[in-house]
């Protein structure tokens, strides 16, 4: 992964920049160095903001966010994003893309946008984790199974555009603006990733053209980084393969990134020696897919189907669930990988408190309906820089 | 943030046959690195990726990404290709 630049750079908006935290081994004390380097990225990044007046914030959509953000005059001026609103937008009947979204209140939010930058209101965290080939297939099907329970317990955007939607409303707006470009899939993976590469050329015309240059594979680069499946293979020109988690949002705290991160690579590492014990012929893959989308739309108050050991299924929150994983998460994690104990065991902590009490999700829910969106989000950009190792879940919070 | 493209050519159908023929192409030497075992025996790795945003007093987001980044690394291109 050392192509990852370790500095902060542009990315589609204006008013977004993206961190990039220097990969390392996965090992000792991995999770707390993670959050340390973020920390200082970040701690820079506020100190300069703070000379403009401004702050740096971590949210998956801000809820003072809405369509007066979006136009190409927040756009940045990245050759890769006029490319991809170009490619997105052409055909479009009257040049505006429909966007409708069924809120788990009841209501239908549509909208009609103009271009390619209502992505821009949506911030994320993705995690890399590196693979070897041959591990490639069980290791993204164990990934697969768990993604809906990690989902769940991450949930952090409600809103958007003053409206209260999903949980995690960025799974519901992303998919409809890339439309097939962004999905959960469709089967257990049964190749490798060369082969959901071939199926991807196979299936997208390309977004980006470039004039040919040598840089590594990097027509086919630029292809593959133009579908956004919500977990997907990326290779780097370290010969690093990883699989990229991509659907949990960004924020609110060091603390939360760093146990979501820990969660991330223990349930996926989990998830693959269950898939060496042919878990995929256990759970259709369609029950999978439906706990993704079910866990968008409720987040911890999710009832997710599960095996329940004896051939059938059963409805379970996510915190059932992972109450049954804590010691198999552990044990990979410490045991095998050599992760530090005492690290593994805060991190988890920090998890099951969420999963039982509230998320992020929960928390702007609450504060938006008692305070607003204004000074909800004033609570959420103090509490989450006042002391970065006060999770979500223990913010002031009336139920 | 995916790769920045050097330099943007337009998609007339010629342009889009040697892309896929490009793809394809580096699609086997991927194939075949893997298979010589470029990809295997190194140790696990991880790494993160976090998008933040800037907002003004008034919790409105704030166009002035550039301006910080020029800030604190005034060296460093700010978008670049990958």
């Amino acid at each position: 992964m050392t192509s990852i630049p370790t500095y902060p750079r542009l990315t589609l908006n204006k008013y977004n920049l993206e961190i990039n935290v220097a990969p390392r081994q996965c090992q000792g004390f991995v999770i707390d160095e993670l959050a340390a380097d973020l920390g200082r990225h970040l701690d820079a990044l506020r100190q300069s903001a703070a000379k403009y007046g401004t702050q740096i914030g971590l949210f998956g959509i801000a809820p003072t966010i809405d369509d007066r953000h979006t136009g190409i005059k927040w756009m940045t001026n990245s050759l890769r994003y006029q490319a991809l609103n170009k490619a997105i937008m052409a055909g479009r009947p009257n040049k505006v893309l429909p966007i409708r979204i069924e809120s788990t209140r009841g209501h239908v939010h549509y909208c009609e946008i103009p271009d390619f930058t209502t992505e821009g209101v949506m911030n994320s965290t993705q995690v890399h984790l590196s693979v070897e080939p041959k591990d490639f297939t069980t290791l993204y099907n164990g990934a697969l199974l768990f993604a809906p329970v990690c989902l769940a317990v991450f949930a952090s955007s409600p809103f958007f555009a003053y409206r209260s939607l999903w949980a995690e409303t960025r799974i519901a707006l992303f998919e409809a603006i890339l439309k097939q470009r962004a999905f959960f899939g469709s089967d257990w993976v049964r190749g490798g990733p060369c082969e959901l590469f071939a199926a991807w050329l196979d299936q997208f015309p390309p977004f980006i053209l470039e004039e040919p240059n040598n840089l590594w594979l990097r027509t086919l680069k630029l292809r593959t980084g133009t579908v956004w499946p919500w977990i997907r293979p990326c290779v780097f020109p370290d010969h690093t393969l990883t699989l990229e988690f991509r659907s949990r949002s960004s924020g609110p705290t060091i603390i939360d990134t760093a146990a979501d991160f820990m969660l991330i690579a223990g349930t996926a590492l989990l998830g693959q020696k269950l898939m060496e014990h042919d878990w995929a012929g256990q759970i259709p893959f369609e029950l999978v897919r439906d706990n993704f989308y079910t866990a968008a739309r409720w987040g911890n108050q999710a009832s997710l189907i599960w095996p329940d050991g004896k051939g059938g299924y059963e409805e379970l929150k996510a915190w059932q669930i992972l109450e049954s994983y804590y010691q198999g998460i552990a044990t990979m994690l410490i045991d095998e990988h050599g992760l530090d104990a005492s690290s593994v065991n805060y991190h988890l902590a920090v998890i099951e408190h969420r999963s039982k009490h509230f998320n992020t999700s929960q928390w702007l829910d609450w504060a938006i309906d008692f305070y607003g969106p204004q000074y909800a989000m004033d609570l959420y950009l103090k509490y989450s820089q006042d002391n970065n190792s006060t999770p979500v879940s223990t913010w002031p919070h009336e139920h | 943030m995916g790769a920045e493209p050097t330099t943007l050519i337009e998609p007339t159908t010629a342009a889009i046959a040697n892309n896929q023929a490009g793809a394809l192409r580096d699609l086997h030497i991927l194939k075949q690195l893997m298979a010589d075992g470029a990809f295997s025996n190194k140790p696990r790795t991880c790494g993160l990726e976090v998008e933040a945003g800037i907002f003004g007093p008034t919790g409105q987001p704030s166009p002035i990404a550039r301006r910080i980044l020029n800030d604190i690394h005034p060296d460093v291109p700010a978008t670049h290709a990958q």
